[in-house]
Formats: structure tokens, sequence, C-alpha cells
């Protein structure tokens, strides 16, 4: 009996482990390969978003708003070839704090957002220069 | 092909192979906070919408599309600005032809139009 629950236990351990937690941080950084020179980036974790209901009362709707904010890279290759390494750098603040402080500062009445949808934007031309944006939508709703 | 041609051609065919990409401007699903029934005025009458925002890739080499939730939830709630999309289910899907010289991702975003 003994054997039969350490084999049940030995089984259901790495199960266990390979269980995902409910909850995982991925962080939307610029991604820089090559031979990295300078890398100071920020991007989006998490952002702890209002839903409907818990709109303060009395708030007055501000209709659909938009706020970004971007990374930057730049990667210079070194030969003219398809494994060639390049030299590359990322910078730039593309956090939800940014985006967010922009939007307040182009909307100073807005209080806050719900139904938040957060999209990242990447563009990049020739794959030398690369842009990465943290895109926020939302209704608006200023305090009464 | 005459010499003005040459001298265009050349240089993205380089940068082509160097880079793998000529040109994309993507963008893609990160986070979306719908509401749940209980959060809106929620009816048992309430129409069932979907929303698909794709993007395009093509030869490897040119990408471009706005395959994220804004469009997606944009196209779900079209002509209805004052509705509220709860109850809400994404999906990605993916279709690539002829070893992806052709791909296509697309956000699919279902869910109920309900009232604040």
């Amino acid at each position: 009996m003994s054997a039969l629950l350490a084999l049940a236990l030995a089984l259901c351990g790495p199960a266990r482990a390979q269980e995902k937690e409910a909850y995982e941080a991925k962080p939307g950084l610029i991604p820089a390969g090559g031979i990295l020179l300078f890398y100071d980036s920020v991007g989006p974790l998490s952002f702890e978003t209002l839903a409907p209901s818990q709109v303060p009362p009395g708030s007055r709707p501000l209709g659909e708003l938009r706020a970004r904010s971007c990374q930057y890279g730049l990667s210079i290759p070194l030969a003219l070839s398809l494994r060639s390494l390049s030299l590359s750098g990322a910078g730039g603040n593309g956090g939800y704090r940014k985006a967010l402080e922009r939007l307040k500062r182009e909307r100073p009445e807005a209080a806050g957002l719900f139904d938040v949808k957060v999209d990242l934007r990447l563009t990049s031309v020739l794959g030398i220069f690369r842009r990465l944006c943290t895109e926020v939508s939302g209704r608006g709703f200023a305090r009464g | 092909m005459d010499g003005g041609m040459k001298t265009l051609v050349f240089p993205l065919a380089a940068a082509a192979l160097l880079t793998g990409c000529l040109y994309a401007d993507i963008r893609s699903p990160r986070a979306y906070r719908s509401a749940s029934p209980s959060e809106v005025k929620a009816s048992a009458a309430d129409e069932l919408v979907q929303g698909v925002a794709c993007n395009h890739f093509v030869l490897y080499l040119v990408a471009w599309g706005k395959g994220g939730y804004a469009e997606a939830t944009r196209k779900a709630l079209e002509g209805r600005p004052e509705a509220v999309l709860y109850d809400v289910k994404t999906d990605i899907k993916v279709k690539a032809y002829l070893l992806g010289l052709y791909a296509r991702t697309c956000t699919s975003v279902t869910g109920k139009a309900g009232r604040l």
C-alpha cells in the first residue's frame, strides 16, 4: 500500500510542477539580436484595468480614447549574408505608464479607462529599424 | 532591365537577403479586459457578435495588418456605438499556404453586445 502511495506521489509530482501559474508576467520588450551595443528600454508588463461596473457612479463618459508609447531598435548588419551578425541597440519607453501619462496630458479631464484593449504594434523597415508600440484603447470617463 | 531599375532592385534584394524582411507594420493582441454579464446591462436578447482582424505575411518579406484587439472589437461592434462586449471569447487563427509564402494570422473576438 505504501509503495502504491509513493508511486502515486511520484507520478503526481512532475504533473503538478508542469501546471502553469494562474498569472504569468510576460513583458513586451522589443527584441534585439546580434551584438548588443546598448539596451535601455521599458515595455508593458501588467495593467489592472476597470470593469464597467467599477466606474465611479456619476462619471461622465468620454468615448473611445487611445494612447500609445513606443520602443525603438536599430540593427546594422555587418556583412552581406543571411547569417551575418549585426550590431544592435534598442531604447525607449513603451510601457503602460508612459502611454497613460501621454493620454492624461492630451485629455486632462480623463479620470480613467474601462473596457480596455491592448495591442502591440510592430513596424519594421528592412529589419534595420524597428518600432514596437504599446497601443492602449478603451472607453474613458471623467469625474462628474 | 534598365540601369535605373537595377539600382532600385539590387538594394531592395540585398536588404531582403540581409534581414529577411523588407517592411512590416502589424498589430498583435496583448491584453483585453472584457466585461462579464454582471458588469453590464445584459439581457437574453443580446445579439452574439463577432469581429475578426488579420495580419498578412507575403514571401517572408512584407507584413501588414491590424490584427489586434482594438480592430477586432471595433468590427464586432460596428454599427453599435453604444454597445459593449461581454461574455467574450477570443481565438487566434493561422493560415499558411505554399510553405508559408503567404500566411495570415487573425484575431477573432466573439461576444454578446450589451449596454452599459
